[in-house]
């Protein structure tokens, strides 16, 4: 069994080559030997016609049984004849058996008597030249085929063995140089696929790896400061107070980051799930503006709830937690005497703040895990650097999206888009507790 | 010790701690918040040893502990969250001192910038040093020029502590007062010229520390 594809292309090129080769040769051999035998009909029949003539015009018709060569000729009673021609009284050609061998005959009649000549069929070999010619054909071009698939197979099987030595490389430390790209169209589409397949998966271990990165440090920032303090505490180098004040601070921060990661570490596997009933937005922005009025007031900011009933198909703890998240991530952002604004708009919450928005390039990477939180998280510190990842997931999870608009200095405004509710029946009797009262919170 | 500290670190719990426990140890701690801060820093004080974290925004340690190396020798040691041995080779590739990770230790952070300090100031962690005949004792601060004992006030004695360990060297005023008083101190560099006036005095030596127009001080043996 050849195991290479290159063996086994060659293998069966060479013997398709075969296969043809012999058919041609048989069929070649065949037709030759037909041709060959038609010209010894027609040489017999004017051999005989010629004899015939000769007798009806001279001599006398006298027996006879002559042997010239291969060809035999007899001159009998037409009725002597009657086992070898079809019709003693007419003339023809043909072939006929004559002591036990195949003949070629002519047959022609003379007054009372017949003149048949005859030679042996298909044995006189001089079809055998034309045999031995298309048999050296026939090697020449089996030779030439052989090289020419030899070549082929190893145009075939050298980019693909390329591409699985670098599959196998990639498999083995997660890299692999890109693959030529050249070859037949599909050896070609092959190779282009695996490199962007193998870019795909560097990007995606870069963004794992920086990821943990991120995790690395922002674990290891308040673990810093708790040794640190706890540390010094025990040294007497700080007053209890403060390390007191900052171990706490941070170990909320650490608490903040798990208790997040574990979230996002929840909705990536496959069974998560997320209850689907209907839920007005409004009265989702109610609750999550009550929630955060004393936070909004601590940052003199004014939180304004601008909500109209509208019904969606939703989880309604998890819509909770993305407006919450969203209005959280809007009050760190806006600065003090600015706006944050909770709206509705049909199958939408909108969350819109006044702080300084975002950069253009950043629109794009807004939900990244960590990527705003590294370059403005010093600044304006909030979260743990993963809220907006986890809005964006929760968004999706329930059939919907979260998205961002935003002028670089004016303002940011992030979108929870939700499927409409099939029916508007609240599940959980949200109608009936409509509240009136969540006005803005004044600081 | 003394001494001024350029922290470079945005993380302000981590800036906090590092500022609190080693002002306590007797240093002048500066704080920038970004590389690009930390290099104005370093370019308007006299700083001792630069402590730079790796994961800053916009310019990151590496780049930053390059760019000092481009202009000054300033020990350098680097703080960060990664541990990863590439990060570690590139850090001192690229001119840092030494290398600690986060969780660490503030009394291994003083330990460390103390061990540094006296690799790259050999003379800083001796106890006896003595130049052209005079002879000073860190352990028993006791001081003496050929043999005869001298006294002098605890400043007196740290500046010519810092004079002797530092033969040879110029010595700016700003460096002085900051290694020897550690402080922005209100007086100027005028304290440094009456301080050495008095040890001069003192050890009966005019020659010992040398003034050099324009630039400082330098102690060389008579």
């Amino acid at each position: 069994m050849i195991r290479s594809l290159r063996g086994r292309l060659f293998a069966a090129t060479l013997g398709a080559l075969a296969v043809t080769l012999v058919l041609t040769i048989g069929i070649g051999a065949v037709l030759t030997r037909r041709q060959v035998d038609r010209s010894q009909a027609a040489a017999l029949a004017r051999r005989a016609d010629d004899l015939a003539y000769q007798r009806r015009h001279s001599v006398s018709y006298v027996n006879e049984n002559v042997l010239t060569g291969r060809t035999r000729t007899i001159v009998a009673p037409r009725r002597r004849l009657v086992a070898y021609v079809p019709d003693i009284d007419a003339d023809s050609d043909g072939t006929t058996t004559y002591d036990g061998h195949r003949q070629l005959y002519a047959y022609r009649t003379l007054p009372s008597r017949g003149l048949l000549v005859l030679r042996p069929a298909g044995t006189s070999g001089a079809w055998h030249p034309f045999l031995v010619d298309l048999l050296l054909a026939g090697s020449a071009g089996v030779l030439v085929a052989a090289v020419l698939s030899l070549l082929l197979a190893r145009s075939v099987a050298r980019p693909v063995g390329r591409v699985a030595d670098a599959t196998q490389a990639l498999a083995a430390d997660g890299r692999a140089e890109p693959v030529p790209e050249t070859g037949p169209a599909e050896l070609e589409s092959l190779a282009r696929s695996f490199n962007e397949m193998a870019d795909q998966l560097a990007a995606s271990r870069e963004t794992e790896r920086n990821f943990l990165l991120s995790v690395s440090h922002e674990l290891k920032t308040p673990l810093t400061a708790i040794r640190g303090y706890a540390e010094g505490l025990a040294e007497g180098a700080f007053a209890p107070d403060d390390a007191a004040e900052t171990i706490l601070v941070e170990s909320r921060r650490l608490e903040r980051l798990v208790q997040d990661l574990l979230d996002l570490a929840r909705m990536n596997r496959r069974e998560f799930s997320v209850r689907r009933e209907p839920v007005d937005l409004a009265e989702v922005a109610r609750q999550a503006v009550a929630r955060h009025e004393a936070s909004a007031r601590n940052f003199g900011v004014d939180l304004v709830a601008d909500a109209e009933e509208t019904w969606v198909e939703a989880d309604p703890d998890r819509v909770l937690q993305v407006a919450s998240n969203l209005i959280e991530n809007a009050l760190h952002e806006t600065p003090r005497a600015g706006v944050v604004t909770v709206r509705t708009e049909p199958r939408r919450l909108v969350v819109a703040d006044t702080g300084p928005g975002l950069e253009p390039d950043d629109l794009a990477r807004a939900f990244d895990r960590f990527y705003l939180y590294d370059k403005h998280g010093r600044e304006r510190p909030l979260g743990s650097g993963l809220g907006l990842a986890i809005v964006k997931q929760l968004g999706v999870a329930m059939g919907g999206d979260v998205t961002v608009e935003s002028v670089s200095g004016a303002g940011a405004v992030f979108t929870l888009e939700l499927p409409r509710s099939p029916s508007r029946e609240p599940a959980r009797g949200y109608a009936g507790r409509r509240s009136t009262s969540a006005g803005p919170a004044r600081p | 010790m003394a001494g001024t500290i350029l922290l470079v670190e945005d993380e302000p719990s981590v800036g906090e701690l590092v500022r609190g426990y080693l002002t306590r140890d007797g240093y002048r701690v500066l704080w920038a918040r970004s590389g690009e801060e930390g290099l104005a820093e370093l370019e308007r004080h006299p700083v001792r040893i630069v402590l730079l974290d790796i994961g800053l925004p916009g310019m990151d340690g590496f780049e930053v502990c390059r760019a000092i190396r481009g202009r000054s020798q300033v020990p350098i040691l680097m703080l960060t969250a990664r541990d990863e041995e590439p990060d570690r080779v590139v850090g001192l590739e690229v001119g840092a001192d030494d290398y600690l990770t986060k969780p660490f230790s503030p009394r291994e952070l003083a330990a460390r910038i103390k061990a540094i300090l006296r690799r790259t100031e050999p003379n800083a962690g001796r106890d006896v040093l003595s130049l052209g005949g005079v002879t000073l004792n860190r352990e028993t601060h006791d001081v003496t020029a050929d043999g005869r004992s001298i006294d002098l006030t605890a400043k007196e004695f740290d500046l010519l502590a810092y004079f002797l360990a530092n033969p040879g060297a110029v010595l700016s005023r700003d460096v002085l007062l900051d290694r020897v008083w550690g402080v922005e101190y209100p007086g100027g560099t005028r304290t440094v010229d009456v301080h050495v006036a008095q040890l001069r005095r003192k050890l009966g030596r005019p020659t010992l520390i040398r003034t050099l127009r324009g630039s400082g001080y330098k102690a060389v043996p008579t």
